[in-house]
Parts: C-alpha cells; sequence; structure tokens
C-alpha cells in the first residue's frame, strides 16, 4: 500500500516530463521594495548569533557582491573575515588564513563534517549578481559552485541556512542555539528577495549591435558553433544551456570541465594542503555549477577554485587539453565534430567581448542606482549609500576596459561621469542633482561608443 | 498541505512533483534541528515518534500529529542525530539509532525514498 503526500505547492504532476522550476521564482518586486530593504538589511548586518560574520562579509558590495584577493588586502586585521586568525574557537579546521589572504579561497565542507582536517575543499567566493537569470534548471535551484549548495529544499531561499551554518558559527561544534541562531522564515523570504534583485533582471538577447571590431568578431566567435561554441552552456553570454541543445528547459546547467586537471593551480603551488574537489555530489561527479558570463570579467578569479586570474586566461582554458579532455569537453567535441581550438588573437576578441558586455552592464546598473537616487523620496544616507554604489560599478567598468584598451573614448566618458558621482558625494543636495545628471549624460554617451541603440 | 495517511509501506510515489525537491547541500542539513529545515519541515516531511521498529528487515513505524506512517529507508538514506536540546554537536548516525520512543523527522524525496531521518536524541 503507498502513503500519499500532497504538497503545498499546487504544480501538476507529470510521469514523464519535469517543470522547469524557473516558473517558481518570484517576480522581480521594486528595488526600493520594503522586504528587499529589509533582506538588504539582514544581508549586511545580521551575524545570526555568530562569529561576527555576515552575509556582506563575503559578498561585498564594493566587490561586485563577491571578494577578490586585492579587496581582502584592504581588509583591517580584526575583520570578521578573519575570524579563524583572532577566534581560538576557530583557529583548527574552519578556515585557511594563508589561502584567504593570497587567493581569496573559503573553506567548504560540502561533503560532509564527520573529518574536518581532511575531508574539505577550497573555493572561490561568487558573486550574488543576476541570480534571477542563472539559478534555475529543469532538476531545480542549482546554488553554490556544485549545484548543490542548499539543505532544506535547496532553494535560493534556503541557501542562508546552510551559509550560517558552514561560515556563520562560533565553535565548529555548529550547534543550533549556542554556535549560531537560524534564519527566521521573514527572514529567509526578506534575504531571498534582495538577492535576487541584484544585478540582471533578464538575459542578454544575443547577437548584440557592438561598435568595437575586436568585441563584435569576439561576439561571433563566442556563438559560432564551430569556433568558440561558448554560446552552448552559456546561452546569451548567461548561465544557462542552449535550449536548442539541451532542451527548452534546461536552464543552468552542471559540467565536468576538467578544472581539476589543470597542472599548476595556485592553490597547489602553496604547498597548503588543499584536498582534490570532486563537485556536485558525495561522492562527487566533477560535475560545478556553470556561471554567467556577463558579469565574469571583473568579477575574477575564475573557476571554483581561482585557478584563473583574468578574463583572457579563463577563455584560453577552453583551447586545453584540460577541458577538451573532459567529460564536457567530450561531450562538445561528439555534438560539435571538433574540440575548441582558438587562435590567441581569437582568445583575445572573445575576452574582448566578455569585457565589453561587462562594462555595459556595469553602465546599466550604475545608470540604475543614479535613477534610483533620486526618483524616490530617499534618505540622505540611503542616498549616499545609492550614489557610492554607483561609483563602485562605473569604476569596474573603466578597469575592465582599459585593462585591455577597449573603447579610450568611452572610458574618457566614464572617468567623467565618475568624477560627477565621487563630487556629489561631496556636495550639498542643492548641486548634487545637477552632477548626478551629468554623470548619466557621460554614461549614455560611453554607451554610444559601445553599442548601436 | 494536507498530508493524508495510509498505513502500509512507503511505496514508489506516482507523482514526480518537481517543485525545487532539487539537490540540496545535504551537508549542513545535519546541523538543522527536528522541524527546522527550511522549506522541508511542515511541507515535505513526516514528524512523530518511533512506534514500532524492526531492524531485520529495516523497517519503522512512525506516529505524529498527523497520522502514522511506515517507512523502509533505502541504503542511501542519511541519518542524523538531533542534539541540540542537550547543546551537543548533531552527529551522523544509522538505522541502528533509531529506537521506540525516539521523536523522528523523516523527509520523502518526490520518489518517495526516504531521503534522510533526524533522530533526536534521547
Amino acid at each position: 500500500m503507498h502513503f500519499v503526500w500532497r504538497q503545498k505547492h499546487v504544480w501538476t504532476a507529470f510521469l514523464t516530463g519535469t517543470i522547469l522550476v524557473a516558473c517558481q521564482v518570484t517576480p522581480p518586486l521594486p528595488p526600493e521594495d520594503s522586504l528587499v530593504l529589509e533582506g538588504e538589511r539582514l544581508f549586511f548586518n545580521e551575524t545570526f548569533a555568530g562569529n561576527g560574520r555576515t552575509c556582506g562579509t563575503c559578498h561585498r558590495a564594493e566587490d561586485n557582491f563577491a571578494l577578490s584577493p586585492n579587496f581582502i588586502a584592504t581588509l583591517p586585521p580584526d575583520d570578521p573575515l578573519f575570524v579563524a586568525e583572532f577566534d581560538s574557537n576557530l583557529a583548527v579546521n574552519f578556515e585557511n588564513p594563508r589561502l584567504i589572504r593570497e587567493l581569496g579561497l573559503i573553506l567548504e565542507n560540502q561533503d560532509g563534517f564527520d573529518d574536518l582536517a581532511t575531508n574539505f575543499n577550497m573555493r572561490g567566493i561568487p558573486h550574488t549578481l543576476g541570480l534571477r537569470t542563472s539559478i534555475a534548471s529543469a532538476d531545480g535551484p542549482q546554488t553554490g559552485w556544485s549545484g548543490d549548495g542548499a539543505p532544506g529544499d535547496g532553494s535560493l531561499r534556503s541557501f542562508a541556512v546552510g551559509a550560517v551554518i558552514q561560515h556563520f558559527p562560533k565553535s565548529i561544534d555548529r550547534v543550533a542555539g549556542v554556535d549560531f541562531r537560524l534564519p527566521t522564515d521573514d527572514e529567509l523570504d526578506a534575504l531571498e528577495a534582495f538577492q535576487l534583485s541584484l544585478g540582471r533582471q533578464q538575459d542578454l538577447s544575443l547577437p548584440l549591435p557592438l561598435k568595437g571590431a575586436v568585441a563584435a568578431r569576439g561576439q561571433e566567435i563566442f556563438i559560432d558553433r564551430s569556433q568558440g561554441k561558448c554560446n552552448a552552456c552559456h546561452f546569451n553570454a548567461g548561465a544557462n544551456g542552449d535550449p536548442a541543445i539541451f532542451g527548452p528547459t534546461a536552464g543552468n546547467l552542471n559540467f565536468a570541465t576538467g578544472v581539476e586537471d589543470l597542472p599548476d593551480q595556485p592553490a597547489d603551488l602553496t604547498g597548503e594542503n588543499v584536498p582534490p574537489d570532486d563537485g556536485l555530489g558525495n561522492p562527487g561527479s566533477g560535475e560545478f555549477n556553470t556561471p554567467p558570463l556577463v558579469e565574469a570579467a571583473d568579477t575574477g578569479p575564475f573557476f571554483h577554485n581561482n585557478s584563473i586570474d583574468t578574463i583572457e586566461g579563463a577563455v584560453a582554458f577552453y583551447n586545453g587539453d584540460a577541458f577538451n579532455e573532459s567529460p564536457a569537453g567530450q561531450l562538445l567535441i561528439g555534438a560539435t565534430g571538433s574540440g575548441i581550438d582558438l587562435e590567441s588573437t581569437q582568445v583575445v576578441a572573445v575576452a574582448a567581448f566578455l569585457r565589453v558586455i561587462n562594462a555595459l552592464e556595469n553602465i546599466r546598473a550604475g545608470d540604475e542606482l543614479l535613477d534610483r537616487a533620486y526618483s524616490l523620496s530617499q534618505t540622505a544616507d540611503r542616498q549616499a549609500t545609492l550614489l557610492e554604489r554607483a561609483a563602485f560599478e562605473i569604476d569596474d567598468s573603466i578597469a575592465v576596459l582599459a585593462a585591455a584598451n577597449l573603447h579610450p573614448v568611452a572610458t574618457q566618458h566614464l572617468m567623467m561621469a565618475l568624477a560627477h558621482v565621487r563630487s556629489s558625494l561631496n556636495t550639498s543636495s542643492a548641486s548634487r542633482r545637477q552632477l548626478v545628471d551629468d554623470a548619466r549624460a557621460q554614461l549614455a554617451l560611453a554607451r554610444d561608443q559601445m553599442i548601436e541603440s | 498541505m494536507n498530508k493524508r495517511i495510509l498505513t502500509g509501506c512507503v511505496g514508489w510515489a506516482v507523482f514526480m512533483l518537481v517543485t525545487g525537491t532539487a539537490h540540496g547541500q545535504q551537508a549542513t542539513e545535519r546541523y538543522i534541528p527536528i522541524g527546522k529545515s527550511p522549506g522541508v519541515s511542515s511541507d515535505e516531511s513526516f514528524i512523530g515518534t518511533i512506534t514500532d521498529i524492526d531492524y531485520a528487515i529495516h523497517r519503522m513505524e512512525v506516529t505524529g500529529p498527523e497520522g502514522r506512517i511506515s517507512v523502509n529507508p533505502a541504503e542511501s538514506t542519511r541519518y542524523y542525530l538531533d542534539r541540540t536540546k542537550r547543546k551537543m554537536t548533531n552527529q551522523t548516525a544509522t538505522f541502528q539509532d533509531c529506537e521506540v520512543g525516539l521523536k523522528v523527522e523523516i523527509k520523502v524525496k518526490a520518489d518517495g525514498s526516504v531521503d534522510w531521518i533526524k533522530i533526536e536524541s534521547g
């Protein structure tokens, strides 16, 4: 005999098919919605009675909601990120301070907590931008580097619970009510709303009418199934599989791309204990989750273990044996008849494409933040916060373009925009509005240099 | 949600409700007390007390506020010893740690198999 469970959600069940869980992702809320604002407050301020860390300890607004070694180097020694260095309860088997500081790697026990001394992996901190477009799949939400990052129902909403348990406890005993407290349902709702509000709310639609010749050529290679083939797994430069290849409901996928087979990985070169990371599941399948590429160029280092520092290096990875001999590489060869084999100029072109779309996203996000600073009745503090974040975005766009000598005229406009925003932060509110308007005008001019309207 | 409980063995569910019953990070589940699993407790799990157990055939009967169920956990079922109330760290466990009289929470997957069982430490 059977017992039948009827679940709370009212989705129709089918024997042979599954329903894309993307349908469950709640529609966007206005960015200044009270639930989103509460989620923001929790994200940056709530320690859940733990060791002093918050979500924002690792997912820094100033660093694209991720955390790079360069940014880590600016932090004071008593920052909660370094809690393992000054709290004796967390001195052993909680973090590796050297790997945090040098490579931005955080300790994860995704395969269990039975043997903390040997059962762990070192992983980079992924950004939390564009989540609305990048975690839904036919198999349910894919969170974290190996697509299995949340306890409970595995949702983004539940992810915070796992994060508190893994990263926030006062001791490695991890006793609820002693070493941390669990987020409430309302807090989980707010945190989810805030995270979903960050960054892009929809995917691009390639090809874009780019004006730069190198980036435009890079886009061609990106899409071309006989050359870059990138679009197969990063459809529209996002995180989802090409529906024409993987099916209409595939969504975000996991692949075994062979990153762990790279020689001379930075973490290994330190001589620290860095166990092999077998990815999704326990034992692992070698698969890791596909991140979106629009946000890539300013959120390095890359891959789950921060093994590659530059976007050019990340593109070049797919030329190498580690990828082409991996299960994902072999899948691609079987489907397309050949592996990926780009010349160096082509690698640079694809990287240029990724830099340009990242800079365009920074411009979009920066302009949106400037608009929000004035479109609603904001407190002075809130307005300053929005202006500061706009400055981060514009600063990133400059760095991303300048590093590859892309769109120098646009870069000048961006620098003027940044100067206006920074001036606005030190100006009385009467003059501030004009400076913000001037900044937005410069952003529009920069954008016009890069893409057709 | 209404949970209609029929006495008997857990068989294969005929439904393919895949509403967020995706891969969850299994590891931190260990430290979540009975009744607190996000999106699972009270929606996709059964909480009750073990009223009968047969170690030889790996079957146990659990009775709770919503009725009575009988489960045959699989080899892949994970077991956790919930020692939260004793302010002690939670541990992994086995079917052998299940005893009549202990409170448990049972999570069932979409295919009807038992994902995990949390056992409240006596």
